[in-house]
């Protein structure tokens, strides 16, 4: 297995109660692996033909920062804005359509399969748009009372647009040119937004 | 966020958490990451009055096979191995079947959730790197 030097494989957080040097009340502290004792592959080139190049070290993992008074900051403070909805992914609604479809042309003769997916639809969003689907049903906020404290509510003056997923947020470009050889070569790029302009910069340069 | 709903869930049956929360997560940016760490921290700065004074987790190395909760997985891929699911209600009876022989257990439909990104936005310290 191998893993980056920086990378950490374990936290802990206790709780050591509010101070100074803990204002949330928790120190957190991590460490490069989850036992006391590791055994370490080291890089080594010696002048021997038949060593493997690697030499274990037997390394002792400590938690950092080792000092009591210290602590990994994560938190600068506990939020207490109220919550919007996750939005849902766009064409999801669609998707769902299309598969209670499929499921009354496959299952025309099986009524029981049918009304049970029935009933799956009826609860599920009639649309895209999370806001007001959060509106009539809720959110689902565990340990909400105890984590984020009764004062904090649902925002349902925010609208939530639909998440369009990575692969549909993309631009195809369609490029034509003619190479050194005379052949001509086309080029269907789909391509990120933020990407868009510095592939066309590039492709300029080729051409 | 699995760890947070199962404490949701371990509270429903036994009422309090453990003093120390074992959490182990694969290592994907799915889990590891700042909001991950973010929570952790608010459920052991708001989580002693259920008893939880202490949280590790434990993310595993690049190159793991399975990790502990796959051996949950095995045990849903063989109950429907040989027996066809033709609706969502269908598959959640299953689960609690097969699964619920040794533990109590309970599937819960999840439609919404907040956008806890949006919610921790100016709180978590920009000094935190990846």
């Amino acid at each position: 297995m191998f893993k980056q030097t920086d990378t950490q494989l374990q936290f802990k957080f206790e709780f050591v109660g509010r101070s100074e040097a803990f204002p949330l009340g928790v120190k957190t502290s991590y460490r490069a692996f989850c036992c006391n004792e590791v055994i370490e592959l080291l890089e080594e080139f010696t002048d021997n033909p038949l060593d493997s190049g690697f030499r274990p070290v037997l390394t002792e993992v400590k938690w950092q920062p080792d000092h009591s008074q210290e602590s990994l900051e994560i938190l600068n403070d506990i939020p207490t804005a109220d919550f919007i909805p996750h939005g849902f992914i766009k064409g999801s609604r669609n998707a769902l359509n299309n598969t209670i479809r499929e499921v009354e042309s496959y299952f025309s003769k099986r009524l029981e399969v049918i009304r049970e997916w029935h009933a799956f639809d009826s609860i599920m969003p009639k649309n895209d748009f999370a806001t007001p689907f959060a509106v009539e049903h809720g959110l689902y906020i565990p340990l909400k009372d105890i984590l984020f404290g009764i004062q904090v509510g649902f925002d349902s003056t925010i609208d939530v647009p639909p998440i369009i997923s990575k692969s549909e947020n993309s631009n195809i470009m369609i490029v034509i040119y003619q190479s050194k050889n005379q052949r001509l070569v086309l080029i269907i790029v789909a391509i990120k937004e933020k990407k868009f302009q510095k592939l066309e910069l590039v492709l300029k340069c080729l051409i | 966020m699995f760890f947070y709903i199962t404490n949701n869930n371990v509270l429903y049956y036994i009422g309090k958490l453990p003093h120390t929360v074992y959490i182990q997560i694969d290592g994907g940016s799915e889990n590891a990451n700042k909001l991950t760490l973010a929570m952790m921290n608010l459920i052991v700065a708001k989580a002693t009055k259920l008893g939880c004074f202490e949280l590790i987790l434990t993310r595993l190395p690049p190159g793991h096979t399975h990790e502990d909760c796959d051996a949950q997985f095995g045990v849903i891929w063989t109950a429907t191995r040989n027996k066809p699911i033709l609706s969502p209600d269908e598959y959640k009876a299953l689960v609690e079947e097969c699964l619920g022989k040794s533990l109590p257990v309970r599937v819960v439909d999840i439609y919404n959730v907040p956008d806890y990104v949006k919610w921790f936005e100016g709180c978590i310290d920009p000094d935190l790197k990846k």
